[in-house]
């Protein structure tokens, strides 16, 4: 039964991933996204860590798809069109690349298999529940977590400094002028 | 369902909270926040010196704090549960880290008003960048170290950017970004690795801590794990500090972006990275004698050390001498002194005993300190050569300034000398000490190799110094007003190298000596 | 039979899950109903009254006429997107309706004791509002499938409200799960059914209540929120290009999505099926006890169903820039207050 829906979801993901990539299409790439993080929240759900699945959703297929479509929708991104491929040569190192991670992961999954670590059973594990999350991150990751809050304060001062219309600054009770052509013109000091 | 199962042992445990250990970094925060709510609720009438001022009030405090931790300090020297540590390393870099953003405040007030631009931001980018590194240097465990940098690289990126009308700036805010983002994902993918590989066979899960990582090295389940792990923050490191061959997007990006914030890049962010490069090989992969992970782990990283040092000072002043425009020219020579400070690094690195180890660290320290100061004080000319829009970058626009801007040109001789590494200079301090610690580790080879370079590098400073005093002068010229803060800064620049050249006992003494001794040395 | 089979317990799910669907698509359908008569009373007229008793068969003559109409696709509207909208939307609006806990345990003969609710888990609260930050998709991407001003103009609108007061939403909600200590609904209920089941948690947390509620009505984008569809700009918003059946997912989503937040007000905030004093007369665990207490839960639904027809009755419509920093500027400041003092008042022991 478990395997079953593992498979079922496994298959929604890469599936849905192969799509992302594959399509020409940003929006279908944007919807296909959105359909590999349904189907990893699902595959934290079987791995009993609800918790994570559920900010799987909010936060990813929620908010910051919701964000990515929305941009594609308002610049109204046309459909890629195919053009000949000038770095051809990176091609055979993307797919050594691609091998190579390949190779990584089987390599880990072998280690794990044959290794003396003993993980305790998924059941017992309260690691994905929300009271555990709570725990850690109000505990043990403390400060972590408010340096996170410092760091999304500064994120957003950065982003609304550069979106933001060029102002009109007054600067020493002289309002200026924005500077776009400033760079043109010699400056007081030439 | 065992709901209030977390929840119980939540209330048992507490958050090993201690706010004096993370005062400096607490004091840097909060002072960026006032800045913005400052910035939000005044008019803007001489902005740039309230901003500026309080950035600057902001910043002495913290460093008021930290030699406080330093001298009177007697309390655990870790919190957090080992997120924040308070060692040597940690304040003799969050003093660097205060140096260079003190500098950078006095460089960019003025030119905030040149460029049109918003003064409140750039003095809060600039101290949430500076609560980053502190946090970079004070981090015991990688996730706070992921997190300094993350703060100090994204409030970069913007501040790259800044001149948000040049093309240049947004080609080297989104060069930065990218390369940047990049890195970052190298290094948290190293994290996970060695998370992954630290992980022991009775089930406990693996580790971040830098100190538990260094001791469960030797019983590490999975050592190929380790490795990569290992390898990736190596990278990761080596992006952020610009090493070659990861160094490629440096000169773009230090040409583009605005020459005040092209002098914090240079600076600051390369020393934040080095404190972690160093926080994490030398306590997280130490030196260890016993054969085994550790051992084996330890003499890989220093290999690749030695060649990525030989590399960088190589190609750093090899590409030096081709350039044409000062800042590229200056960005090649800060790969170079990237590589003369993993000299250092690797001297620490291969250090055995303790004492040769704080000696080596505090080289490296003293280095990064010494390069701060200089580089900071050749870009404050370039800034004020420049004028606004950063038009005037070439080598050419320097033709014959030398009699008509005198101490400009006089302090940025000094300046170059000083990276050059002419004796009297603190630049010449710096190299003997670095230079010196890795002979005592029988680097021969490695240090022949670094004053060689040296002597190539001799080119291309001696040339600005020829081309400002004996070229004849092409084009128009003005000589510049110095605005009071940027004459403050160079001042300060220019009696910081001669200090630190010719008395460099004591400072080298704070920061290789143990607590009690600063203490007394302070106290006389 | 064995109940504890898991063949068995998943056939069973599905027999509640399908039951739930069947009941809550009629309540939906007499939702609409009673809307048009409520609506047509309140403007002084009579309503549909024509099929059937008193016009009771109405929705049916409605999905009828929703079945055999013509359907039509825009020229250039993009065909997958655009067929994938109305099912998002449906879809996102109809899967939380298995967490809602309508009635207490129970002791059934046969079954043993139950627990009125189709699936219990850890995260229920925040599965509902994953699911529901979902349900966005369907708008805006039906507003951009379409290939139409009105449409894109409905979606984006549609789009940009909804994610602005799924914060204060969400942030309503906090000072609940602080009280409560769980996202458990079932939990929430339980916990509300002191003081002989009047301990709801409206009176400790009136504000979060009044936030949630206007919220709730900006989220199922209704009256006085309802620009997405502002006929009087917009012809009739997201769903302008839609017709027939796929025109009536969207109407049968607004709905649902009505009827879910209400269970969720129910839920959190009006004690859920705790009808007061009801534990004096039967005992808890009883089939009547059960029976009154599903009533109590529907009637309160039923009431705020009622307040949304009558709110539509009442109120004109916000323009665009006020509803945003009504949004943004009142009612999130509010809900963080309400959450800042909620933390306050429970780490003090009050609450």
């Amino acid at each position: 039964m478990t395997i079953l829906i593992f498979l079922l979801l496994a298959a929604l993901t890469v599936g849905c991933a192969i799509a992302m990539v594959a399509q020409r299409n940003p929006l279908y790439s944007a919807i296909a996204l959105i359909g590999v993080f349904l189907g990893m929240a699902g595959i934290y759900v079987t791995l009993a860590a609800p918790f994570i699945a559920a900010i799987q959703v909010i936060v990813y297929a929620g908010a910051i798809m919701v964000l990515v479509v929305f941009v594609i929708m308002l610049l109204n991104v046309e459909e890629e069109v195919r053009r000949p491929i000038r770095l051809r040569y990176l091609i055979p190192l993307g797919v050594f690349l691609a091998a190579l991670l390949f190779a990584e992961t089987a390599f880990i999954i072998y280690f794990i298999e044959t290794s003396a670590y003993n993980p305790p059973p998924a059941t017992q594990s309260n690691v994905g529940l929300t009271a555990s999350v709570g725990t850690g991150l109000f505990t043990k990751y403390l400060l972590p977590f408010e340096i996170t809050s410092l760091l999304i304060l500064m994120a957003i001062v950065g982003a609304i400094t550069l979106a933001r219309r060029v102002p009109a600054l007054e600067v020493g009770g002289r309002r200026m002028q924005a500077a776009t052509t400033e760079s043109e013109k010699p400056s007081a000091a030439d | 369902m065992n709901i209030y199962f977390g929840l119980q042992t939540a209330t048992q445990q507490f958050a090993d909270v201690n706010l004096w250990l993370l005062m400096p970094e607490l004091i840097v925060a909060s002072a960026g926040v006032l800045v913005m709510l400052v910035d939000a609720f005044t008019k803007r009438l001489d902005q740039r010196w309230l901003t500026g001022g309080i950035s600057l009030i902001g910043l002495v405090a913290a460093a008021v704090s930290c030699v406080w931790l330093w001298t009177s300090w007697t309390g655990p020297t870790e919190a957090f549960f080992g997120m924040i540590v308070l060692d040597r390393l940690r304040l003799s870099f969050t003093l660097v880290f205060l140096v260079v953003s003190a500098l950078s405040v006095l460089l960019s007030m003025i030119w905030v008003e040149w460029e049109r631009l918003p003064a409140g931001e750039f003095h809060a980018l600039l101290l949430f960048a500076t609560a980053g590194m502190m946090l970079m240097a004070s981090g015991g465990d990688l996730v706070m170290i992921f997190l300094g940098l993350e703060l100090l690289s994204i409030s970069t990126y913007v501040m790259a950017g800044f001149r948000r009308t040049d093309v240049r700036s947004n080609e080297a805010s989104m060069k930065y970004f990218i390369l940047g983002s990049f890195s970052s994902a190298f290094l948290l993918y190293g994290t996970a690795l060695v998370y992954g590989a630290t992980a022991m066979a009775n089930g406990t899960p693996g580790t971040t801590n830098i100190r538990e990582i260094a001791q469960r090295l030797d019983t590490a389940l999975y050592p190929p794990l380790l490795f990569a792990g290992a390898a990736m923050l190596l990278i990761g490191f080596g992006f952020k500090v610009a090493t070659a061959p990861f160094h490629v997007w440096t000169p773009d990006v230090y040409e583009g972006a605005p020459t005040p914030v092209t002098a914090f890049m240079a600076a600051g962010p390369k020393a934040a990275g080095f404190a972690s490069f160093m926080r994490v090989f030398l306590f997280g992969f130490p030196f260890v004698v016993a054969a085994g992970t550790a051992q084996r782990l330890h003499s890989a990283w220093i290999a690749v050390l030695v060649v990525l040092a030989v590399i960088t000072m190589t190609v750093g002043n090899t590409a030096a001498i081709l350039q044409s425009n000062v800042k590229r020219m200056l960005a090649y020579s800060s790969i170079a002194h990237a590589g003369y400070v993993l000299v250092g690094l690797v001297a620490a690195g291969a250090a055995s005993d303790l004492g040769q180890r704080n000696e080596a660290i505090a080289a490296v320290v003293f280095y990064l300190l010494v390069y701060s100061i200089m580089t900071l004080g050749a870009f404050a000319v370039v800034t004020i050569l420049a004028r606004s829009g950063d038009r005037r970058t070439e080598i050419e626009d320097y033709n014959g300034i030398g009699f008509d801007s005198p101490w400009l040109a006089f302090a940025f001789s000094v300046s170059l000398l000083s990276l050059l590494g002419v004796p009297l200079t603190a630049g010449f301090m710096g190299k003997v000490m670095v230079f010196s610690a890795a002979l005592d580790q029988g680097y021969v080879g490695l240090v022949v190799v670094a004053v060689l370079n040296t002597v190539v590098s001799a080119y291309y400073y001696l040339r600005l110094i020829v081309v400002m005093f004996f070229r004849e002068r092409s084009g128009a010229w003005n000589a510049p007003l110095v605005p009071a803060s940027m004459a403050i800064a160079l001042a300060l620049t220019v009696v910081g190298i001669f200090y630190l050249g010719i008395f460099p006992g004591r400072v080298i003494e704070v920061f290789q000596a143990s607590p009690s001794v600063i203490s007394r040395l302070l106290g006389t | 039979m064995d109940l504890s089979n898991p063949y068995i317990q998943a056939a069973l799910q599905f027999l509640a899950i399908f039951i739930t669907f069947n009941v809550v698509l009629m309540i939906v359908a007499y939702t609409v109903l009673a809307e048009r008569r409520i609506l047509g009373f309140i403007q002084g007229r009579l309503g549909p009254n024509r099929v059937g008793p008193g016009g009771v068969l109405q929705p049916f003559a409605d999905l009828l006429k929703f079945i055999f109409k013509e359907e039509i696709v825009p020229d250039k509207s993009t065909r997958f997107v655009y067929f994938l909208a109305p099912l998002i939307a449906v879809t996102a609006a109809m899967m939380t309706l298995i967490v809602y806990p309508f009635g207490p345990r129970v002791t059934l003969p046969y079954f043993g004791q139950v627990e009125l609710v189709i699936a219990r888990f850890d995260i229920a609260l925040l599965y509902v509002l994953a699911v529901t930050s979902i349900g966005v998709y369907g708008i805006a991407l039906a507003g951009w499938a379409s290939n139409s001003k009105y449409s894109l103009m409905g979606g984006l609108r549609s789009s940009a409200q909804m994610i602005s007061y799924e914060l204060s939403l969400g942030l309503s909600l906090v000072g609940v799960i602080l009280m409560s200590g769980t996202l458990d609904l079932y939990e929430i209920v339980e916990q509300q059914s002191g003081w002989y089941g009047f301990k709801w948690n409206i009176f400790p947390q009136f504000i979060g209540f009044v936030v949630y509620l206007t919220s709730a009505i900006a989220e199922t984008n209704r009256v006085p929120f309802d620009l997405p569809e502002a006929e009087t700009e917009l012809v009739a918003g997201f769903h302008t290009e839609y017709s027939a059946l796929k025109f009536a997912l969207f109407f049968m989503a607004e709905y649902i999505n009505m009827f879910t937040v209400s269970v969720l007000a129910t839920t959190l905030f009006l004690g859920g099926w705790n009808v007061p004093g009801l534990a004096l007369l039967f005992s808890p665990g009883s089939i009547p006890f059960a029976v009154f207490s599903v009533i109590g839960f529907f009637v309160k639904v039923f009431f705020f169903l009622f307040l949304y027809i009558w709110l539509r009755g009442t109120l004109p419509r916000f323009r665009f820039d006020q509803l945003m920093s009504f949004g943004w500027k009142f009612l999130l400041p509010v809900a963080l207050l309400n959450v800042v003092l909620t933390a306050t008042l429970v780490w003090l022991g009050v609450l």
